[in-house]
């Protein structure tokens, strides 16, 4: 039998109003830290893992083929660009061997390499961040590989490439998620290497600079930054779950802030995160 | 039950698309949202209800795979969906254009929402390329708008007759 008019209209609208308040509901239970949703995004994860792995695997021939085309002739005028940087580079060796000697001088200010005295664990990164507003990752080990919420994620081993990802925010079995520092929502404490002031570096999205609060005023002589100046975290506060001494990023730029009473710093991230395929989680004791 | 089947099939199939393809390609620098995509031709192939109930499953879908707080997805799916589903009844559907257009506006209002949402749930969307972001997602999901509505109305035909919207019954 068909439904009148009336009682259609009554039934969508009590249909959208049970679809709100379920939103809200499950919105309301998130916020309250309730565990079963955590395991249902776990549960998805690995239901939606093999087929990822499909779809990669489908798409790969078509990836290459296409890029094949495509870049055909981007490829032939890379590699006459290359071959001619390849030249001026070789002419350029001895004068960046003094660069390259600062660098180094630094870098062993820092304690680098900062990875070897920790044991970790080299994860594959087998998920992208799905949305334009999401700055997580998905690798591919879990709990049973020692990881925690919280350990702090590297790449490269300290010969100079490299430095924080990110930190775990989520764990299953053989899966985990990590925060890129790039997040708006990541915070960690850092040590301005040449002039040891400390501040707070935060992610500005995807691609863009971190921001670094340090309290330095624009006159004192810690505004006076050198060319080459590299973040490490801090490891001061005790509730830190990151290491001393792991680099984050190298200064871009400052600007006034607060009304021209303290210099914001700004520092592009060490790790390129838009190239990751393996990383390093330090196996660390994360603060709860 | 035959919808529902075909539904979750095409739910899976999208965000799978979306956490490996989009995620990974990210044309022009951004992910675009293939299941806001889908409460959008939902809406415009089964109404507002079907919009809403649509774009609310595809969100708890997405949901699920992002650590944004779970429900802002579903939330604003579901009403993008609704509101899609209400305009479209309401205006003409003969010319082809419509879809295009309201693919276009709905995916870029679609994001805004999702911001604007966020924020006020405490979300720290300080997204300084938001206008990319709405441009990039809005012109993708308007490239496949047809498809999608394509794929819309094959799920919605699976509905019994009384539950098909006027302009899908004999479409079968």
């Amino acid at each position: 039998m068909a439904m009148t008019g009336p009682r259609r209209s009554g039934r969508s609208r009590l249909t959208i109003l049970l679809l709100v308040l379920t939103s809200i509901t499950v919105l309301t239970l998130d916020f309250r830290g309730v565990g079963f949703l955590g395991d249902a995004r776990r549960a998805v994860g690995s239901a939606l893992s093999p087929l990822q792995g499909a779809a990669d695997f489908v798409a790969s021939p078509f990836q290459d083929t296409w890029n094949g085309i495509t870049r055909y002739g981007d490829l032939e005028a890379e590699n006459e660009a290359l071959r001619v940087q390849v030249e001026q580079l070789e002419g350029e060796a001895a004068r960046n061997a003094d660069v390259a000697a600062q660098y180094d001088e630094l870098v062993s200010q820092v304690d680098i390499p900062w990875v070897g005295a920790l044991s970790t664990a080299t994860a594959r990164v087998v998920q992208q961040p799905p949305s334009s507003f999401s700055h997580v990752i998905g690798i591919d080990k879990g709990s049973d590989a020692g990881i925690r919420v919280g350990m702090p994620v590297v790449v490269g081993d300290g010969a100079g490439l490299g430095g924080l990802v990110g930190r775990v925010v989520d764990v299953g079995d053989g899966q985990a998620s990590v925060q890129l520092v790039t997040d708006p929502d990541f915070r960690v404490g850092v040590r301005l290497v040449t002039s040891q002031r400390f501040g707070t570096a935060s992610g500005q999205g995807a691609g863009r600079d971190l921001r670094i609060d340090t309290g330095i005023e624009p006159g004192e002589p810690a505004a006076d930054l050198p060319s080459l100046e590299i973040l490490t975290t801090s490891g001061i506060d005790d509730r830190s779950s990151f290491p001393a001494s792991v680099p984050v990023g190298k200064v871009t730029r400052t600007r006034p802030a607060n009304g021209g009473l303290t210099l914001e710093i700004f520092a592009e991230p060490l790790a390129d995160l838009d190239q990751l395929s393996f990383v390093s989680v330090l196996l660390t004791t994360p603060v709860t | 039950m035959l919808r529902a089947a075909r539904l979750s099939l095409v739910i899976v199939l999208a965000l799978t698309i979306q956490t490996t393809w989009l995620a990974d390609g990210r044309p022009f620098g951004e992910t675009g949202d293939l299941l806001l995509l889908l409460a959008i031709a939902a809406g415009m192939a089964g109404g507002p209800v079907r919009g809403a109930t649509v774009g609310f499953a595809a969100g708890v879908a997405m949901d699920l795979v992002l650590l944004t707080p779970f429900g802002l997805s579903s939330l604003t799916y579901l009403a993008v969906g609704y509101v899609v589903g209400m305009v479209h009844d309401g205006v003409l559907r003969s010319a082809p254009w419509i879809p295009v257009l309201v693919t276009f506006v709905a995916s870029a209002l679609g994001v805004v929402f999702l911001v604007m949402l966020g924020q006020l749930l405490g979300q720290q969307f300080r997204v300084p390329n938001l206008p990319r972001i709405v441009l990039v997602t809005s012109v993708m999901n308007t490239l496949l708008a047809f498809p999608a509505l394509f794929v819309a109305r094959w799920v919605e035909k699976a509905a019994p007759d009384r539950m098909l919207q006027p302009s899908m019954r004999g479409l079968r």
